[in-house]
């Protein structure tokens, strides 16, 4: 049997739910540019009636829930972009620099060779004159100086990469550490059956700050998130943060361990795998061609300057500091002599004669180093730096537009439209007006009715 | 119906930047005059430029060496023609002096005549070039040419007999010397040796002597003619070189300017459309990011 009171009842609970609808149109405008909020919608549902008899009754509506508007697998695939574009951004930030070394230009690796060469070519038609002879050792001390000054550059550009790596791997337990205990309070909000959605938007702004840092791979599990690097080291496993832990090896270098191991070939991405693949993959190669550079050139010049005669008539020496083994061998490049007159430039000890300088000469389209004449063994690390720099700079333009992209699907399902919440706004507001309507007219009805019979 | 991004803002951003940084390619290609800047903008152009500096280099360095080379080539065909003169002059002298006619005085002078040769002979082939001996083989510093009175001639040479050579192209070189003995003192043709003779027999009066010591002078004098040809075909030889050098430069920069120099043409439409794309895009945000339902309510 229906009642006037049953009616109340209804348009009450009518009244409680479009005002939680209201309220929640209110909080998507409020936190339209908050990043990572996914928009809120509320769920209303048909309160379910009850049964008198062959009489249904209606019970209204209520608010079963309000939920966060996400999609987990894009959000997954924001992360491995994030992850792949910042790797690539900071191997252009640290290469960009070191590229700079092998621009061509006066002070460059390829000019100072150009300019030894040319000095003793120079010297050739007129190899008694003591000028000419103090020109060929100073081109060959600016060649060794800028073969020197160059490897140390890249040394330091290595050292400038650690120095960010441990930054990084700072803010990266930061960030593990604030995951964990987001975990913690979402799992405990999910037991007691309270929507998580505002802290599960912070977590997943706090995760995508992880992946612009290092690999992260992501697991939902019922305890919460549980959180890996690619190898699966473990980062995050539900209320609990594991440590990176940057430690400096034998070599010089910063190793990244986990739990005790060493896991720093297996970080890919983020900005710490941009590091180390820079550190390792782009400057270290530059590095070590540019020690078979010096070793190779040295061995190969002091070889022929040796088989000649300096002014005073005696046996060539060595023209460049000997150097024992390549590793090391460019930030180790020097002169072996000062005095002009042990230049040996002879092959027949007289003071006219330049036929030794024919050799050292030749050296410049010999195949002195790994198989390769000078210039374009320093071409080969050239081309290398360029390249590096390039394909680098093409998959972070690249990796941009992808981002953006994925950010654009992001806010299609999850962004916030102000249009949308008007529209809304406008309708929950008359349903709401509409509620309190039937209030007023059940008074009225209920007036009546107390009144009934006093008349 | 496709929900969209309701927030264009990052699209508009990302896009913003692309043409920013096409705007300061532009210009940075229009303030340098160069395509490439730096290794990234073209790996391969920049590797091959190594090698197009080095040869371009190279090119100039040989330029400068045949200068030198030219001058101290020169000097010596210059020396080598003043005594190829003063020979004449004493073959005439002897030719004249194996006359019957002259007298023992007469003859007497004219010795006196040739040893004035024979000093002005000497002091050409000890000739040096910045201080470098011409004639000493390559011991440039030895002066080559000095009396010895054990030696038949009255001079020994105190040179060597090595040629130097200089590079003055990729694969060119050339010798710089002839060594002094085989110019002056070679057998058969050794001009000091003839002069001497010829002094002592016009002082002895002694005709049929005279007349051996003209043959010697002649060949010597023919000796030293055919030994200056080398200096003169080198010297028009290197000119061949220098105009090849020239235009291997003049290729070099060609390449140059293909490999890494930028077409001003192209930069400035490109920093045109650069500029306009950013006008648009900026103007386009400008009118649409404020329009939503809320403005036509009441």
């Amino acid at each position: 049997m229906s009642s006037l009171f049953g009616s109340l009842s209804i348009s009450l609970r009518a009244l409680l739910a479009q005002q939680a609808a209201v309220e929640t149109t209110t909080d998507n405008i409020a936190n339209m540019n908050t990043p990572g909020y996914s928009r809120r919608r509320v769920v209303l549902e048909e309160d379910e009636p009850v049964f008198n008899g062959s009489y249904t009754e209606p019970r209204g509506v209520h608010l079963e829930k309000i939920e966060s508007i996400r999609d987990r697998v894009l959000q997954l695939r924001i992360l491995d972009e994030t992850q792949q574009q910042s790797a690539s951004n900071s191997l252009v930030n640290a290469m960009e620099p070191v590229e700079q070394y092998f621009t061509d230009g006066d002070g460059a690796i390829g000019a100072e060779l150009n300019n030894f060469f040319n000095a003793l070519s120079a010297l050739s038609p007129d190899p008694s004159n003591t000028g000419l002879r103090t020109g060929v050792l100073t081109a060959a001390g600016n060649l060794a100086n800028v073969v020197q000054s160059t490897a140390n550059n890249l040394v330091d550009a290595q050292q400038q990469a650690d120095r960010s790596i441990t930054q990084a791997v700072t803010q990266v337990n930061q960030l593990t550490q604030q995951i964990a205990a987001l975990n913690q309070s979402i799992s405990a909000k999910i037991k007691l059956g309270q929507d998580s959605g505002a802290l599960e938007d912070q977590r997943d702004v706090v995760i995508r700050q992880l992946a612009g840092l290092v690999d992260v791979s992501v697991m939902d599990d019922t305890e919460g998130l549980t959180l890996s690097t690619s190898n699966g080291s473990p980062l995050v496993v539900g209320g609990k943060a594991f440590t990176l832990d940057p430690q400096v090896d034998a070599s010089g270098k910063v190793a990244i361990y986990s739990q005790g191991s060493d896991i720093t070939s297996t970080l890919k991405y983020g900005q710490i795998g941009g590091l180390l693949d820079a550190r390792d993959n782009h400057i270290a190669p530059l590095l070590s061609q540019l020690d078979t550079f010096a070793k190779s050139f040295t061995d190969a010049m002091n070889t022929a300057h040796a088989a000649g005669f300096d002014s005073n008539g005696d046996a060539g020496g060595d023209l460049f500091q000997p150097i024992a083994v390549t590793q090391g061998a460019a930030a180790s490049m020097g002169l072996a002599i000062q005095d002009p007159s042990l230049l040996a430039a002879s092959s027949d000890g007289s003071a006219g004669d330049s036929r030794n300088l024919a050799g050292l000469i030749a050296l410049q389209n010999g195949a002195i180093i790994d198989g390769s004449t000078p210039g374009n063994y320093y071409a080969g690390i050239v081309f290398q730096a360029g390249t590096s720099v390039a394909n680098a700079k093409a998959a972070s333009d690249a990796g941009d537009l992808m981002l953006q992209q994925l950010d654009n699907q992001r806010g299609a399902i999850s962004g916030v439209s102000l249009d949308e919440e008007t529209a809304n706004l406008i309708r929950f507001q008359r349903a709401y007006e509409a509620a309190a309507r039937v209030v007023s007219v059940i008074s009225d009805l209920t007036e009546q009715a107390i009144n009934l019979g006093r008349n | 119906m496709i929900r969209l991004n309701p927030d264009n803002t990052g699209n508009m951003l990302t896009q913003l930047t692309q043409v920013k940084s096409q705007e300061d390619d532009a210009l940075l290609q229009l303030s340098s005059g160069r395509r490439v800047n730096k290794p990234s903008d073209d790996p391969a152009a920049s590797a091959t430029m190594v090698s197009v500096r080095a040869r371009s280099s190279a090119d100039d360095q040989y330029l400068q060496n045949i200068s030198t080379v030219r001058a101290t080539l020169s000097t010596a065909d210059s020396t080598l023609n003043s005594v190829v003169l003063a020979l004449q002059h004493g073959l005439s002298i002897a030719v004249e002096g194996a006359n019957g006619t002259q007298s023992p005085s007469g003859r007497s002078a004219m010795a006196d005549d040739i040893e004035g040769v024979r000093d002005q002979i000497l002091s050409l082939a000890n000739t040096s070039f910045a201080g470098n001996f011409l004639f000493a083989g390559t011991a440039t510093n030895t002066k080559p040419f000095v009396a010895d009175a054990t030696s038949p001639s009255g001079f020994a040479y105190a040179g060597n007999t090595n040629r130097n050579s200089v590079q003055i192209g990729e694969n060119r070189s050339l010798d710089m010397n002839t060594p002094g003995d085989q110019i002056f003192s070679a057998p058969g043709a050794d001009a000091f040796a003839a002069l001497t003779n010829l002094i002592q027999s016009l002082r002895s009066n002694d005709t049929g002597a005279i007349e051996t010591a003209t043959g010697d002078l002649r060949a010597a004098l023919d000796h030293v003619t055919a030994a200056r040809v080398p200096y003169g075909n080198t010297l028009a030889q290197l000119d061949n070189d220098e105009s090849f050098l020239r235009s291997d430069q003049l290729q070099m920069t060609t390449k140059e300017n293909g490999l890494i120099s930028s077409d001003p043409l192209a930069a400035i439409s490109a920093l045109r459309n650069a500029q306009f794309a950013r006008e648009a895009t900026l103007s386009a945000f400008g009118q649409t990011s404020n329009l939503s339902l809320l403005d036509y309510l009441k």
